[in-house]
């Protein structure tokens, strides 16, 4: 068919339906877990059973005498084939099996191959392990003056110019410390005319993407193939490539659409494992991860939020100190970063000339924590919001009044020193409270039933402000395709992308093709992470689609048509080449400028290419009898730039808010010595149907991103920010109960309902 | 998993310390337990038959006595692996002996304890809540065979005095 150039391309801002949506309700999407090769094996995990101890031995044995079983590693029988099996994206930490020592209940420590899963899950069963058990950690405040160090000597990757001066560190379990220091916070605390400080707790998490991890490496000739659920393929070929010595192209990462990613599937996690398995059984090796796995392999950082402000007599906060502990686990993973980048923003959105940070990424003998849907913001929001109604309450002010006397303004200095710009805080803080008409009377409840509301704003700084590649091939018949690394994992960047080639392109939208990566195939993307696609890969895709436009322009030019042909494409190709043949390619790079902070100030007058800005309004029923609260009104509203498309950044929206809705109220990973009790979706609840607000409304404020492609920015964690301390306030609003720590759940409303009340609650 | 609680055993506390110190009367008490081996006066070893939630598992246990303070005191720490299965059983377990006087005027043991248990692998990610009330179980199981093998009480009953 040839293709038609939309009239007026209106691409951008159309509710264009997923590209994939067809394929997926039909159950002909492509997923990693589809995928068998001949002559593959199925990998089948052994984990440690103590938190911290030494290796003894390893009896591998029986498993290996099992009928059916090809054959069994162990970390030593990796070290025959890569002299340093260790891999991160911050620090190379993480063996691809233990050696020495393990880390973590739930650390793998041999793999065990068959041509059937179940005989490989039976073999796996029986290695036996014996440990010297040493001291553990669990605490991240703990972890900072622990007699117990989870690693000996750390061992930065190379890739973080602020890693490296930790080099051979040892007898220590401080990753990183950020520090941040601007003005004189000491004055300003000596001269406050109120100074509040409290204490604020986050519990861990896990990212639960309802399609588990899953990797396959196939064997070539000195080359591999890899067939993985990652959200960053470019990464994964590097990391490898690394790991054995190769070069970039003796590795093909490829990935089809994901099912969830959520940060989970960032960096590298089975990848090293399969990669090496398949090496050494020169067969195609296959790991699909259980859903009790996932909570052994990343989660999101508990943390410890200590905050301190002052403020003056006219309501604006003139310092604030915080520190903050993150409780990254056995290995850094991206904790560094957390930890860095949420560092930044870690004062809040507010114009506050004294402000002084320090933000720790700490080593404890849980199961590792990575980035979950924020990097980190959605635990530094539920504090310093928490926080600021705090502030408002004690001295008497209005929730929103006080916000909007101490918001950051259009070209007003952040706390690093960056200046914000394009960053709708206010507006995003109005059209909270008009929507839940805050001027007005609230209706509070009666007999048992209390109601109360609040809201909360916070905002993001841009984590990964690196490279993003694509190639936009249009064919002799008008049609185009996109070559790009960014994954679809569900949050519709396939769609999105594919409009911006359409509407530079003057196509329509849904003939656009977009090839899955393939790092033989697709460029470079530093990963689909942070909010960063839309904007980064974004400016790619456009840059690459005007390439390819400049080209035809000069096709056109070269066969003797004037400027501003209304020739069909395929008819200017058709004039150039006699016949339906020939391509043009267009290629686009995108780096946006980046200052890195100073070391000690911490400070930068370039942290981030944008801001992300989102706020919750919740209006909430308290049952004083059970403690239970039901979220009648949930509104969440964003800046998200201009839309590309309306429709799927609602349902960003949505999703967003309702993950962190299941981190507010119950979500929680029980640990008892290190060993995580509730490792099943039977004990470890998401939000369902039933948890959702009554009401949700998703809003975007008008914005246009300068920089951005056709205006717009990242959506996809904009949503988590206020959802957690909007509860949290709007539940003291109700029933006078501050709770400081998540989840929050009846128990925890109910106990503080008895202690207001003076009375003792069992148990 | 904590658990605590206590009965009462209607005999002299020297006599209870010293029933409950005997790993072959311990043992007997204990719902699963057998091939008994007493490596020296304070370690042993058997074995554990069990069975959650209609599962059978078995796990090989050995038990040190890591603290005896005759005749009030008894601390012991076990170590069980299943068979058949990855994973890690610990306990530790604190029993106090505490001399008492029943209505009767004839001498009684208040017996309180004190059990942290833990299971590591796929038993301790996922089964916990049934684990909990078999824990429950076995306790209560424990409770009445003691009471049995001292079965002079006047009424018959043992009297818990912590739930």
């Amino acid at each position: 068919m040839n293709e038609i150039r939309s009239i007026s391309a209106k691409q951008v801002g159309r509710d264009v339906p997923r590209l994939e949506s067809r394929q997926k309700v039909t159950g002909r999407a492509e997923y990693t877990h589809n995928i068998t090769l001949p002559g593959m094996l199925y990998a089948k995990l052994c984990r440690s059973t103590v938190a911290h101890g030494r290796i003894l031995s390893i009896d591998v044995s029986a498993a290996r005498d099992l009928p059916g079983v090809h054959a069994v590693y162990t970390g030593e029988t990796i070290r025959t084939l890569i002299a340093e099996p260790y891999f991160g994206p911050a620090f190379h930490d993480q063996p691809i099996l233990a050696i020495g020592k393990v880390h973590f209940v739930g650390e793998p420590i041999a793999v065990v191959l068959a041509a059937d899963p179940y005989v490989a899950a039976e073999a796996a069963q029986m290695i036996v392990a014996e440990y010297e058990e040493l001291p553990a950690v669990f605490d991240e405040v703990e972890a900072m003056t622990s007699a117990a160090i989870v690693h000996e000597t750390l061992k930065p990757a190379g890739t973080f110019a602020d890693l490296k001066h930790l080099s051979g560190k040892s007898n220590t379990n401080v990753a990183l410390d950020y520090q941040l220091r601007r003005g004189d916070t000491d004055a300003a605390f000596a001269a406050a005319e109120h100074v509040f400080e409290h204490e604020f707790h986050t519990q861990q998490v896990m990212h639960t993407p309802l399609e588990p991890m899953v990797s396959i490496a196939e064997p070539g000739d000195n080359c591999l193939t890899i067939y993985t659920a990652s959200q960053s393929p470019s990464f994964v070929c590097t990391e490898i490539a690394r790991l054995f010595g190769w070069r970039e192209n003796q590795v093909r990462v490829k990935v089809p659409y994901l099912g969830g990613g959520f940060g989970a599937k960032l960096y590298i996690k089975l990848e090293a494992l399969v990669a090496a398995a398949a090496m050494l059984a020169r067969r195609p090796v296959k790991l699909s991860l259980t859903m009790e796995e996932q909570f052994y392999t990343i989660t999101k950082h508990a943390s410890t939020f200590r905050i301190k402000s002052a403020v003056n007599k006219d309501g604006r906060i003139t310092a604030r100190r915080c520190e903050i502990f993150w409780n990254g686990g056995a290995f850094a993973d991206i904790g560094p970063r957390v930890t860095q980048k949420s560092g930044f923003t870690s004062p809040g959105p507010y114009d506050i000339d004294n402000v002084s940070v320090d933000s720790y990424a700490l080593y404890t003998n849980r199961p590792p924590a990575g980035a979950l849907r924020g990097f980190g913001i959605p635990q530094l929001v539920w504090a310093y919001e928490s926080h600021t109604d705090l502030l408002a309450r004690g001295i008497g002010m209005d929730a929103v009044e006080f916000r909007r006397r101490n918001l950051l303004r259009e070209g007003r200095p952040q706390a690093t020193g960056t200046l914000m710009h394009d960053a709708a805080i206010i507006e995003v803080l109005d059209k909270t409270a008009e929507l839940m008409n805050w001027t007005a009377p609230f209706e509070r409840g009666e007999g048992v039933i209390r109601r109360g509301r609040a809201i909360a704003i916070g905002f993001k700084a841009v984590v990964a402000p690196t490279t993003s590649g694509a190639i936009v091939n249009l064919s002799a018949d008008g049609s185009a395709a996109l070559y790009m690394s960014t994954v679809d994992m569900g949050q519709g960047s396939d769609t999105a992308m594919a409009q911006i080639v359409a509407e530079t392109l003057g196509l329509v939208a849904e003939r656009v093709k977009v090839v899955h990566p393939d790092t033989d195939v697709t460029p470079y993307d530093m990963a689909t992470l942070g909010s960063r696609s839309t904007f980064h890969m974004g400016n790619a895709v456009k840059l690459a689609s005007l390439h390819a436009l400049e080209q035809l322009g000069a096709m056109a030019r070269e066969v003797g048509l004037p400027e501003g042909t209304n020739y069909e494409i395929r008819d200017i190709f058709l004039k150039k080449y006699g016949m339906q043949a020939g391509n043009i390619i267009g290629v686009g790079s995108y780096v946006p400028p980046y200052t890195s902070p100073q070391k000690g100030t911490g400070l930068s007058d370039n942290v981030t290419p944008f801001w992300m800005v989102g706020a919750a309004g919740v209006e909430l029923s308290v049952d004083t009898e059970t403690g239970h609260v039901t979220i009648d009104r949930l509104i969440n509203v964003a800046d998200v730039g201009r839309p590309l498309n309306p429709a799927i950044v609602a349902t960003q929206l949505s999703g967003a808010a309702m993950m962190q809705l299941g981190f507010t109220l119950f979500e929680n990973m029980d640990l008892d010595h290190g060993q995580v009790t509730n490792a099943s979706l039977a004990d470890y609840k998401i939000p369902g149907m039933h948890d959702l607000p009554t009401v949700m409304d998703n809003v975007i404020v008008d914005n246009n991103q300068q920089n951005g492609p056709y205006g717009a920015k990242g959506v996809g964690e904009t949503a988590t920010f206020g959802v957690s301390p909007a509860i949290a306030n709007a539940i003291e609003d109700a029933v006078g109960v501050r709770l400081t720590s998540l989840p929050l759940t009846p128990e925890s409303v109910l106990r503080g309902i008895r202690a207001l009340r003076g009375e003792k609650l069992e148990g | 998993m904590k658990f605590d609680g206590g009965f009462t055993v209607p005999a002299e506390r020297e006599i209870v310390f010293a029933r409950l110190n005997d790993p072959h009367f311990f043992a007997s008490c204990l719902d699963g337990v057998s091939e008994l081996v007493e490596v020296d006066p304070t370690h042993f070893t058997a074995r554990l038959a069990t069975r959650i939630a209609y599962i059978k598992f078995n796990f090989a246990i050995s038990v040190e006595i890591a603290e005896i303070v005759a005749p009030s005191r008894v601390v012991a720490k076990s170590e069980g692996t299943p068979l058949g299965i990855v994973g890690r059983l610990t306990a530790l377990a604190t029993a106090d002996l505490q001399a008492s006087v029943a209505e009767d005027g004839s001498a009684q043991t208040e017996v309180t304890y004190e059990i942290d248990v833990s299971l590591a692998g796929k038993l301790g990610s996922i089964g916990q809540p049934v684990l909990r009330s078999k824990a429950r179980e076995m306790e209560r199981s424990f409770v009445e065979k003691l009471h049995a093998a001292f079965a002079t009480a006047p009424d018959g009953t043992v009297q818990e005095i912590v739930s």
